[in-house]
Order: C-alpha cells, then sequence, then structure tokens
C-alpha cells in the first residue's frame, strides 16, 4: 500500500486484515483474556463503581470520566460478550465517515466509549491493552511504517512484542499453527497468572512515561494510598506536567475532602494546581483554593487585579470599594495596601467630577489656559501624581475647598514638599510662570524673606532648564546653588553664561573667568557681559 | 561521537540538523503530503533561525502558511484538507484548534489535523482537546525543538515566559524541557562528566535529567566527551547581575533595540530608509565580533578604524590601470565591500543614538547610584535618589530596577522606607502597581526587611549591617579592587564599567578553578540556595590538556535566562583561562525585560 492512497481505503484495508487477524487470537486466547479481565474486576470494581458514581460538575476530566456509561448489568461480562465488544470496537473508525489521521493505540482508547458501553466500564483494562498492540500490528505490518516514536505502548511491552511475534508466524507459517498457538497460548497463561498478581505497572515506571511524553494510564491507581504514591512520586520528579497529571487525576477519583487534605499537604503539588486553575481561567476555583490555603496577600491581590480590571471609573470604584471591605480590611497585615487602596477610590471619586467639568470650559473656550494648552487625555485612571501636575496646569490658583485644586489634593493623599515641588514646578514652568514658582520657594523668616528648597536648587534649575527658561530666571536660581563647583559644573553644562560668570566674579576669580572668556563666541551677548566684568575697576580680583 | 579535542568548540549547530530532522518527520508523517501550516506567532523567530526560512516548509510540502491569532478565535481558515499546526503547548492555543476543528467539522468540511506541539505534548493540553470533543478528529505529536543556536557558543531556548511562570507562578512544568535538552547534548557530544549545580533549580534539573536518563547499560567514556563540564544556575542565585546596567556593546544593542532571536532591527533614524532592516548578529561578522564584547567606550575607535580600512580598500579601485584589476575588484570585491560598508554604518547609528539616550537625563547620577548601592556605600544618598526618581515619575521600570537592587543588597529595604517608597511609586505610576510589587516580594527581588518597625535611624543602622550580599561580596571580590583598563581588561568586571563583576560568573570562575566547592562554605552561606556537584573526571594539576581528562569544555546553563553582560563576562573567563563556554539559557533578556515580564502593566 503505498502512501498515497485514499486514508479510507487505507482503513478499510487494514481493519480487514487486522480483524482477521484478530479473531484469530480472540479465539483463542478467550479464555486467558477473560481471565486476567476477571481477576481486575473482582479486584476492583467494587470501588470503580462508588467512584464513578461521584458527579463531577465542571472540574476537569480526562479521558475516562468523559464516558458518561456505566452500565451495572456489566460488571461480570462473559468472556465472550468483552470480546465482541473488542472487535466491535474495532469497527467504528473503519465504516465511519470520519477520516482517523492516525492509529495510535493512545486515540483508540478515547474514542472506543461511543461506540463500546461496557468496554468503558472497565476502564483501561487488560483488553485495552489487547486493542492497543493490534493497532500496532496493522500499522507495522504497512509500508508506511511511521517514526517508532509515533507508537505508543499501552502495556508492558513484552506482552505486545508476544502477541506481534506470534501473529507474524501465524500468518507464515500456517502449517505449525496449533504448536504456535499452544505455545502462545502458554506464554499468554503465564502473563495472564503475573498479570493477576500485580496488575498495576509501578508508579516509578507511569511518571516516568509521562515525563518521556510515551502514553500512559492512571487508571490503574485505585487505592488512596497509590494515588498518593503517585503524586509523590510525582513531585519528587519535579516535572509539573506530571504533578499536574496526578492532581487532576486525585481531583477526579477522591472526594473534594480528600482531595483537598491531601493537597494542602503538599505545597509543590498546590503551587502546580494553582498554576493551573489560573491558566484555565478556572477562576472561581482558583480563589476558593487561595482562601482555603490561607494565602490572604495573596487572594487580596488577586481579587484586586480583578476589580481594577475595568476601565469605567464608577464601575471601578465599586469593585475597589467591595474588594476593599471583603479582602483588605479585616486582615492586619495588609494595612498599608488598605490604605493605598482607599487613596485609590478618593482619587477616582475626585477625578471624575473634575473631569466632566473640564470638559465643559474647554467646551466654552473662555479659559486661556485650556486654548493654549489644550487637554491631551482626560485624567480619569492617571496615578496621583499626574492628576497633581494637571491640577497644577489648570487649576492652580483655587482655594483648597475646591476639589480640582492641587492643595485638596496634596492634602488628601498627604504627598510630601518633595512630592509637591517636583510637580509644581515642572507644571508652572511649563506655562512660564516664574513668580509662581519662586513664591513656591520664598519662606518668611524672622530676618525677612529666603528662598529654601526642600529638592535642592541645582535640581530646580534643572528642571527650569528642561522648560527652556531664560537665562535671567535660570541664573537666579543657579546662585542659590550653595556648593560652588556644583554650580559652575551644572551652569556650564546648562550654557548659562550668565550664572558661571557671575559665579566667577562673587569668587574674584579673574583666571578662570579669562579662560572662559577665551572660549565664548567673539561679539556674543555673554562675550560682552564677560568683557564687561573683567573690565570693571570695582571688582576686587584675587 | 568525534574524539573530544580538548578546547575544541563543539558544533552547536548539530542540535539545530537534529531539530530540523524531526520537523520534518511530523510535517511528513502519516502521508500528510501537501497541507497546510498554521504557526504559533511565538515560534516564527525560533523557526526561521532553524529551517533558515519558509523555502524549508515548502520543501515539505507546506502550501499554505497561516499565523495562528491568539485574540481573533472566529478566524475562518481555507485551505487544503490536510492541516498541521505548529505550537507551543498552550491551554488558551488548544481552544483556539479546537475552535477551528469543531467549526470546521459543522461546516462539513473534511479535513485531516495534526498538532504538533513544540517542545513537548502536555497533559492539560490533551485534557482540553479532549474535554473539546476534537480528541478523535486530530492526530497529536511533538518536535524537539528546545534550544536554538543563536551562534556558535549560544544556544537559547528563546522562553521569555519561563521566568513568570517559574519564578512567580511555581508553575515547573517547563523544567522537563531544561533537562530534555541536556539528556540530547550528551546524546550528541557525550556525557558530561562533571557536574555543578548552582542553586535549587539547577539540582532539580539535574535529577530529572538523571530520571529521564534512566539507568543506562552502556559505560559513558568521560574522557571523550566533548563537553567537561556542565553547570546549572538558577537564576535565582543571582538577580543582582540582570539588574545592573549593561555597558557592553551586545548589552546596549538588546537595551536599546532589543535583540530577539539573535536578531536586531534598525529603524528609519539608523538606516535612513523607510523600511526596519533586520541584522543576524553572530560571529561570522568579523566586524561584528570585534565589538560586541567591547565596553562602550573602545566600540566608536574600533568602529573608526574599521570605517578608515574599508575606506583604503576602496580607494584601490582609484588606482587601477588595467582593466582586469577592475573586474577583478568587481568579481571578488565589490559586494562584500558595499555590504560590509552598509553594516557598518549601521552600528555607528546605534552608537551614535545610544550616546543621545545617554546623554537625555541624569544617565551620571543613575550610574553612580547604582555602583554605589553594589558598593554598598553612600546609601543615605542613594535613597534621597530613588525617592527623587520616584516623585519625578522617571521611567517607572528603573525606578523599580533601583529598589530591587536597594532590596537585594541590603537583604530588604527597612520597614519605614519601605512603605514610603511603595506608596510614592503608586501614587507616581499607579495604584495597581502594588500587585508589581506583591509580584516581585513572592520572588524575592523586592521586600522589606524582617523583624519589627524600625524608625528612620534604626532603620538606616539597618541598612547598614552585613547583608549576604555584602559578605559575598568581600568573600568573592564582586568589587575589583584595582581599577580596571577598560580597553584592555584584565577582569571580567569590565563588563560593568569595573565597578562589579556579575555573581553568576564569579561564582563559575571559582568553582572551576577548584572543580567542586572544597573552601566555600563560607560562601554558601550566603548565597539564597544551595549548592550541588556531581564530579566524576577530576582534572588536578596544570596539565589538564592530556587525554583522560575532562574536556575544557564547559556548558553553562542558565535555567531562568542571562544577560548579554553575563555572556560577555564568561567569554572573557574563557580567553583567560583557556576554557571554552557554551552558553545556554531558557532566554537571554535585559533589565527592562527581565522587569516587565513580572510587573502589572501601566494602566494608561
Amino acid at each position: 500500500m503505498s502512501l498515497d492512497e485514499p486514508e479510507d481505503d487505507y482503513w478499510t484495508a487494514s481493519s480487514v486484515k487486522s480483524s482477521k487477524r484478530k479473531v484469530n487470537i480472540f479465539d483463542d486466547s478467550v479464555t486467558v483474556e477473560a481471565a486476567s479481565d476477571l481477576a481486575k474486576f473482582q479486584k476492583s470494581f467494587a470501588d470503580d463503581v462508588e467512584e464513578e458514581s461521584i458527579g463531577w460538575g465542571d472540574d476537569p476530566v480526562s479521558s475516562v470520566a468523559m464516558t458518561p456509561s456505566k452500565d451495572p448489568a456489566l460488571s461480570r461480562p462473559t468472556p465472550s460478550s468483552s470480546i465482541k465488544q473488542d472487535s466491535s470496537s474495532k469497527q467504528p473508525p473503519a465504516s465511519s465517515s470520519l477520516p482517523r489521521p492516525s492509529f495510535q493505540p493512545h486515540y483508540t482508547d478515547t474514542s472506543v466509549p461511543s461506540s463500546s458501553t461496557s468496554y468503558m466500564t472497565h476502564s483501561r483494562s487488560r483488553s485495552d491493552v489487547i486493542v492497543g498492540s493490534m493497532n500496532k500490528m496493522s500499522l507495522v505490518k504497512s509500508p508506511s511504517t511511521p517514526n517508532p516514536k509515533d507508537i505508543r505502548v499501552d502495556s508492558e511491552p513484552d506482552l505486545t512484542s508476544v502477541i506481534g511475534n506470534s501473529s507474524k508466524k501465524s500468518d507464515s507459517k500456517p502449517l505449525s499453527r496449533q504448536e504456535q498457538q499452544i505455545q502462545f497460548l502458554e506464554q499468554q497463561l503465564m502473563l495472564a497468572k503475573k498479570a493477576i498478581v500485580s496488575t498495576q505497572i509501578s508508579v516509578d515506571e507511569t511518571i516516568k512515561r509521562i515525563i518521556l511524553g510515551q502514553s500512559y494510564s492512571l487508571e490503574q491507581y485505585k487505592s488512596k494510598e497509590d494515588k498518593l504514591l503517585l503524586l509523590d512520586k510525582a513531585i519528587a520528579s519535579h516535572d509539573g506536567n506530571a504533578i499536574i497529571a496526578a492532581v487532576i487525576f486525585m481531583k477526579r477519583t477522591l472526594t473534594d475532602a480528600l482531595f483537598n487534605l491531601e493537597l494542602l499537604r503538599r505545597p509543590v503539588a498546590v503551587d502546580q494546581y494553582l498554576a493551573y486553575l489560573k491558566a484555565h481561567y478556572n477562576l472561581n476555583a482558583y480563589a476558593n483554593m487561595l482562601e482555603m490555603l490561607n494565602r490572604t496577600e495573596e487572594l487580596a491581590m488577586f481579587k484586586y487585579k480583578q476589580s481594577v480590571s475595568v476601565n469605567d471609573p464608577a464601575a471601578k470604584i465599586q469593585r475597589v470599594k467591595g474588594c476593599l471591605q471583603s479582602y483588605f480590611e479585616m486582615s492586619p497585615s495588609l494595612q498599608h495596601e488598605c490604605g493605598l487602596l482607599k487613596q485609590q477610590v478618593s482619587l477616582l471619586e475626585r477625578q471624575r467630577p473634575v473631569d466632566v467639568g473640564d470638559e465643559m470650559i474647554e467646551q466654552e473656550g473662555k479659559h486661556l489656559v485650556f486654548r493654549q494648552h489644550p487637554r491631551k487625555a482626560s485624567i480619569i485612571n492617571m496615578p496621583v501624581i499626574t492628576t497633581l501636575f494637571y491640577c497644577c496646569i489648570y487649576h492652580y490658583e483655587e482655594p483648597e475647598n475646591y476639589l480640582s485644586s492641587p492643595a485638596s489634593l496634596r492634602k488628601e493623599h498627604q504627598l510630601t514638599e518633595k512630592q509637591y515641588i517636583w510637580t509644581a514646578v515642572r507644571a508652572r514652568a511649563m506655562l512660564r510662570r516664574w513668580p509662581d514658582i519662586e513664591a513656591l520657594f520664598l519662606t518668611k523668616g524672622f530676618f525677612g524673606s529666603k528662598m529654601k528648597s526642600v529638592i535642592g536648587f541645582d535640581k530646580v534649575a534643572s528642571i527650569l532648564h528642561k522648560a527652556d527658561a531664560p537665562p535671567e530666571i535660570l541664573n537666579k536660581y543657579l546662585q542659590l546653588v550653595d556648593d560652588v563647583d556644583r554650580r559652575l559644573e551644572i551652569a556650564q553644562k546648562m550654557q548659562c553664561h550668565d550664572a558661571v560668570i557671575e559665579t566667577y566674579r562673587n569668587q574674584r576669580d579673574r583666571q578662570s573667568l579669562q579662560t572662559y572668556f577665551s572660549r565664548l563666541k567673539p561679539n556674543s551677548r555673554e562675550w560682552y557681559v564677560a568683557q564687561g566684568v573683567l573690565n570693571d575697576q570695582t571688582v576686587k580680583w584675587k | 561521537m568525534a574524539a573530544a579535542v580538548s578546547g575544541k568548540l563543539p558544533d552547536v549547530y548539530r542540535l539545530q540538523e537534529l531539530a530540523k530532522e524531526d520537523l520534518k518527520r511530523c510535517l511528513n508523517a502519516n502521508g500528510f503530503q501537501d497541507k497546510d501550516l498554521v504557526l504559533d506567532p511565538d515560534l516564527m523567530k525560533p523557526l526561521d533561525r532553524i529551517t533558515g526560512g519558509a523555502s524549508f516548509l515548502k520543501e515539505n510540502g507546506v502550501d499554505k502558511i497561516f499565523k495562528l491569532d491568539r485574540n481573533d478565535r472566529q478566524t475562518k481558515l481555507v485551505g487544503r484538507d490536510k492541516r498541521v499546526y505548529l505550537v507551543k503547548p498552550k491551554i488558551n492555543i488548544m481552544k483556539i484548534i479546537a475552535d477551528h476543528i469543531s467549526s470546521e467539522k459543522s461546516r462539513g468540511e473534511k479535513r485531516q489535523y495534526r498538532i504538533v506541539m513544540v517542545p513537548r505534548k502536555l497533559f492539560l493540553c490533551e485534557m482540553i482537546l479532549e474535554q473539546e470533543g476534537v480528541m478523535g478528529s486530530c492526530d497529536l505529536d511533538q518536535v524537539d525543538l528546545d534550544l536554538v543556536p543563536l551562534d556558535v557558543d549560544i544556544l537559547s531556548m528563546e522562553t521569555p515566559e519561563f521566568f513568570k511562570s517559574y519564578f512567580l507562578n511555581n508553575d515547573s512544568t517547563m523544567l522537563q524541557t531544561v533537562s530534555n535538552s541536556i539528556l540530547r547534548i550528551q546524546q550528541l557530544m557525550g556525557e558530561i562528566p562533571n557536574v555543578y549545580c548552582l542553586g535549587k533549580t539547577g539540582k532539580m534539573c539535574y535529577e530529572l535529567l538523571k530520571l529521564i536518563q534512566g539507568e543506562s547499560t552502556i559505560i559513558p567514556d568521560y574522557p571523550r566527551s566533548e563537553i567537561g563540564h556542565l553547570f546549572l544556575v538558577d537564576r535565582g542565585i543571582d538577580f543582582v547581575t540582570p539588574l545592573c546596567s549593561q555597558v557592553v556593546y551586545e548589552g546596549l544593542l538588546d537595551d536599546m533595540f532589543g535583540i530577539q532571536c539573535g536578531c536586531v532591527e534598525f529603524g528609519p533614524e539608523i538606516t535612513q530608509k523607510d523600511q526596519p532592516v533586520k541584522i543576524r548578529l553572530h560571529s561570522e561578522d568579523q566586524m561584528y565580533e570585534g565589538i560586541r564584547n567591547q565596553h562602550f567606550t573602545n566600540v566608536f575607535e574600533l568602529l573608526k578604524s574599521k570605517a578608515q580600512d574599508l575606506q583604503s580598500v576602496s580607494d584601490k579601485r582609484k588606482n587601477f590601470t588595467k582593466v582586469s584589476d577592475m573586474k577583478d575588484f568587481v568579481a571578488n570585491d565589490l559586494r562584500s565591500l558595499n555590504k560590509s560598508k552598509a553594516n557598518l554604518s549601521y552600528h555607528i547609528g546605534a552608537c551614535e543614538q545610544i550616546i543621545k539616550k545617554k546623554n537625555k537625563g541624569d544617565f551620571q547620577e543613575f550610574m553612580q547610584t547604582e555602583h554605589s548601592l553594589l558598593e554598598g556605600t553612600g546609601l543615605k544618598e542613594n535613597m534621597n535618589y530613588i525617592e527623587d526618581s520616584i516623585n519625578k515619575q522617571n521611567n517607572m521600570t528603573s525606578n523599580l530596577k533601583l529598589l530591587c537592587l536597594a532590596s537585594l543588597v541590603n537583604d530588604g529595604i527597612p520597614v519605614k522606607e519601605y512603605k514610603t517608597f511603595k506608596t510614592q511609586f503608586a501614587q507616581s505610576h499607579g495604584f495597581e502597581q502594588i500587585v508589581t510589587f506583591h509580584n516581585l516580594k513572592k520572588i524575592g527581588l523586592l521586600r522589606e526587611q524582617e523583624g519589627p518597625s524600625h524608625s528612620m535611624p534604626a532603620g538606616m543602622a539597618a541598612l547598614t549591617r552585613n547583608s549576604s550580599f555584602k559578605n559575598l561580596r568581600k568573600k568573592i571580590n564582586l568589587i575589583p579592587s584595582v581599577e580596571t583598563d577598560l580597553r584592555r581588561p584584565c577582569d571580567m568586571s569590565y563588563v560593568f564599567s569595573g565597578a562589579y563583576s556579575p555573581l553568576s560568573c564569579k561564582l563559575i570562575e571559582q568553582v572551576l578553578q577548584k572543580e567542586g566547592f572544597q573552601g566555600m562554605d563560607e560562601i554558601k552561606k550566603y548565597l539564597p540556595s544551595e549548592l550541588h556537584c556531581h564530579v566524576r573526571l577530576k582534572t588536578p594539576g596544570p596539565k589538564t590538556n592530556q587525554p583522560g581528562r575532562a574536556a575544557k569544555v564547559v556548558l553553562v546553563y542558565f535555567i531562568g535566562g542571562c544577560t548579554y553582560s553575563e555572556i560577555a563576562a564568561l567569554r572573557f573567563l574563557g580567553k583567560q583561562t583557556g576554557y571554552k563556554f557554551i552558553i545556554a539559557t531558557t532566554s537571554i533578556f535585559n533589565t527592562n525585560t527581565f522587569l516587565e515580564s513580572v510587573m502589572e502593566k501601566p494602566q494608561v
């Protein structure tokens, strides 16, 4: 069969072949199969039914739980019926119109439930394995042999290989068939006996398969001890994928109370589970989990993040308020955050009316400042400092009882002098209101008024420089920088010649001034200023 | 496996060939001859690098290539009756694919689907596909595409999301990919005899590697292994280094323009063209190789001399007297000359941009603050500078970076100052930023000092007491005692202007010297995470190049990402000690991309 044959043909062909072979094997191995199946049932069916009857609600479910069917009548299927189900389950892919792109045993498992109900009651028991290996055989037979990596063996490898070998031989040497079959059956019997003793693949092996991306089944782990061992081994492996597989399996097969109890004892598993819930947008479950874990801060932050995700200020105010009440206020460790959230609410409550009012003023067009500096964006949702800057631009002179006045904003948010000065100077400099800036620093003392600043006049000067202040203004503030070297350094950097010349003059440092003068552009304004100082007879040079 | 020649850099591009082969298998398996490909945008750049462009896909029967749009779940894809999805294993992507499949099925379109997950299938993804009812209609596969060779000595997984996922959300799913990629390197180059795990995560990956490896029946031939030493570096062991401002050229390029998958994109201000130009940065580019690891002060000079060289080659043609000379020149030199000229002009343009940026604002003071934080001097001034920067609404990320540095070097910020900073930061950058503070605390990047609330003077006293970083600084000489000549550096601290040697690289240097952790008990005490080593082939004595010794090739694997500065420091260490370094990492980041991955996005 060549690769480009239509899939449907491929499937009909291969399924015919395999079903033929299957009859061969199954007819002969009925008893063995049944034996191992039955053994497994006796052991596990009782709890199986019980567990399956638990409602999973919207919980994530994996392959097996997807099958809604469970028929107690089938708890003890006769061997032949079980086999028939198997072979019939093999048919649907061929007869259905849906093309099946792959023939991997793994997927067959999941497609079977729809066609065969009794089959699924066994979960993934022995018969399952046979179907898997049959698939593999048909693949091996076809020329389009896929990469060995594709074939995921769903059972102990020895079993598969035994089946594979014997069937091939029986095809090629029909004469020794009986002999072959006896041999085969003996082997099967042995395996089955072994299987009765230990039907399980070891937990270690299963974990390794998960990590290696091979197919595996967790359904065999029925006892709580097994499940816990599985989880603990997964945790020990450090692979998040294995851990979450074990966790989800436990979630599905244990009561909530038991699941939570055991999960909470294992912080690594808890984190993995939380990461899953978040990625899965299972946000309620995520929040509940955090609450149960008593991770107050994380829960509060999560809720807060949700509540600020809206843009509408009214809705945001309501949500943040609600969040404050339910998650922040009762927790003493979140006292500081609590204060910040209250500030946020108060800020939003202020921004709304101010924004509405200013929009009207702007439209009226009466106010000069709104005409000269049209608002670029709404202040809603802007930070406090940005809002302060805004208020310093448009509402500087307003008295404190106005919502929009900088003073009231400063008071409400308990802004420090530094915070206020940085922003107010920046805003007033942008409007070129130099007297306002001077007023900010003028402090009346016992011996008259004095210029004083909390942020250092070098920094004030640099704001003014950025705002393109005229040299005389810049010079005024530079002269207030106490450290002379620093003053000269920044004055030169800002190209504020007046400040440099005046400083040298005050220092009576003729030599430095001479040097500076020589570097100035001849006949420029500052050149004349410097020359004037050099020629000034009143200066007593050092 | 070729016999290991000690100290020869193994060919990492073999990994690329392997990935290509595996990709080929995935695309063509099960008779998928002519098909469409739907590609996860996150995989485009790595795929480009691995396959060298779309022609590889065409050769493997891909007809149309669609980009998987994560926001738009309604897009209708039309095309062939076979389709391959090549995606990262993420839940939202699985949902989009499931939507595609079920809606196409309901419209009666007959199509075969294969979902190839990179680098591996995950339980949760299979679960989603199953829940969405499409498991039977599609075929699942995975492709070994993890480490992408970006250069002869750089392998990157290009998964910046690793950091957030593992360090913030404690999701350990991606550790397996680290271990698996090491396994593949070992399959190619032999089992690495000496393994050093710096930090808990390193040890976890090593244990996982051993688990995947299983009981091998073959006795490894350690002396023949091409790589002699493996370092698994947990990013958590050194958060300080990624927060330092980069000053080597390659680091600056990343800071300014963003290097992605070994490529940088220069905009019109540099290229003087309408279209941005994409340049691959790698060691085959001689000119670039000469400047990438240099401190920025040297770069301009080097570029200048290079420009003069080119000019003289260019001038050659003026002296041609024979036509054949001219013909020769045009045939041989002209193309490469023009290419070099363009290349050079881009880098000169980039330098100009960098200088322009550095001259703006208070870069000097910023660097001073950063350096004195690292040295542990001028604490009060530093705190004032940070407060001013916040009040001035300077760039949010750089403010945060200083805060994190201050916290890391002092074992936290004193309670009172911490509260003030947090309040003022929220007032300057938005209240939503309290979530960022929460995230950073969870990772351990920014926190308040433990103990009762201090008043300011007591708080400052707490700042000056011995912190872990202060002890480390002394124990392994992170701050060089002598000044480094940045033009001819004699110390790896040159990558930070001689102010600081990257802790991560310094640790590697120490361990490599002793091939173990002997005498490092003192250091161990101050590291935030444990150390673990497994040395199977010791190479005592000076004659380390003899056969029977471990190869002098070191693979350093950064789990959680690394910076170009660290790469430069390791290359320098290699030159100093004669070791060859190969750097593997989950991603290459800079301070901004590092912090922004765990920051709350500003609202406006």
